[in-house]
């Protein structure tokens, strides 16, 4: 009795669990809106002189226990609202760009595919899942007497106004 | 890039599983036709059409009638803590003798916490945001000599660094702080 009725009774509990879980995902959905807010903060590292630029505030602890550069800059900040699936090309400097395009909204995070192309060659292409209004960084490329971080910010809300503003 | 290539690459773009030129060769195209675009709205209708049909199915089932047909196979459950506490001072012939002061101590107690509670000043102590960059990196696709993979512990902000020459190499490996 007991070995016949604990699978459909597992069956009938774990049915309705998947169905509220798949409708939480499709309110998730729903709530992430038409657009996502990407920003791209493009920072000159480099060992010239030692400042910590201000506009880079929110971004100083990672930046200390990831990097030993003594000055970081901000070159350029560009925030746009990007349609989910259409790809957005944000131009860097040294005749680099960055192509974002966010595919999705899950789980509170939202799924990105972002490519750095230095001239038509794909340097790196990556598929990620950021936490909601997150930061993921790339950085690497050289640029004048210094190295390029590119800080990738992506949110469902629109980003309250920082001071990252070059 | 032409329809009839792109065509079988739309459910792929759409799940993030198409390599860097393709991915952006699809949304460059299904900017510019009309059918494509069409196909990758019918394709995100679909996944609307069975989340809203789970929505109302969900809706639709009766947990009370489920649990009450449930409960009887569980068998006897033990009771709570509380039921047992309850039952074990009403075995016990204490009386008011032993009851009075310890409702005394009881009421104490709860007017020292609402005493607490109200004390508490919350601009005094401010929420501390804690800020949460983590990233689950699903795929990395690399035509340059070096990539690594870092993550700053504190923020759980990811850093991916790509080095595209070999001169990058020896400077970066004297700036990178290295894994924590």
């Amino acid at each position: 009795m007991i070995g016949r009725g604990l699978p459909a009774l597992l069956v009938v509990l774990s049915a309705p669990l998947a169905l509220i879980a798949a409708s939480a995902r499709a309110q998730e959905a729903r709530a992430a809106g038409d657009e996502v807010d990407v920003r791209i903060d493009t920072v000159l590292a480099s060992n010239r002189g030692k400042m910590f630029d201000p506009a880079l505030a929110e971004l100083r602890q990672p930046f200390v226990s990831l990097f030993q550069y003594s000055s970081y800059r901000l070159l350029q900040g560009e925030q746009r609202r990007v349609a989910w699936r259409r790809q957005a090309e944000f131009l860097l400097p040294g005749g680099r760009s960055l192509v974002v395009i966010p595919r999705g909204y899950k789980d509170g995070r939202v799924q990105l595919s972002v490519m750095l192309i230095h001239g038509t060659r794909p340097l790196v292409n990556t598929a990620l899942a950021l936490k909601n209004n997150g930061v993921f960084l790339l950085a690497g490329p050289h640029y004048q007497e210094g190295t390029l971080i590119i800080a990738i910010g992506a949110g469902t809300e629109p980003v309250q106004a920082t001071a990252r503003t070059p | 890039m032409s329809c009839r290539e792109t065509r079988p690459l739309l459910p792929l773009f759409f799940d993030g599983e198409l390599e860097a030129r393709q991915m952006r060769a699809v949304a460059l195209h299904s900017t510019r036709c009309a059918a494509c675009e069409d196909e990758l709205r019918h394709l995100e209708r679909l996944q609307e059409a069975v989340a809203s049909h789970v929505s109302a199915l969900v809706n639709e089932i009766d947990i009370d009638a489920i649990w009450a047909g449930v409960a009887p196979r569980l068998g006897v459950r033990a009771p709570s803590l509380g039921r047992r506490l309850r039952a074990w001072w009403d075995e016990r012939e204490f009386g008011w003798l032993v009851r009075g002061p310890a409702y005394g101590a009881l009421a104490a107690g709860l007017l020292l916490g609402i005493a607490v509670w109200l004390q508490d000043d919350p601009q005094r102590a401010p929420e501390i945001v804690r800020v949460d960059n983590s990233a689950v990196l699903d795929s990395v696709q690399s035509s340059v000599d070096s990539v690594a993979l870092v993550t700053d512990e504190e923020t759980n902000t990811t850093l991916l660094w790509v080095l595209d020459d070999t001169a990058e190499v020896d400077h970066a490996a004297d700036q990178w702080e290295g894994p924590p």
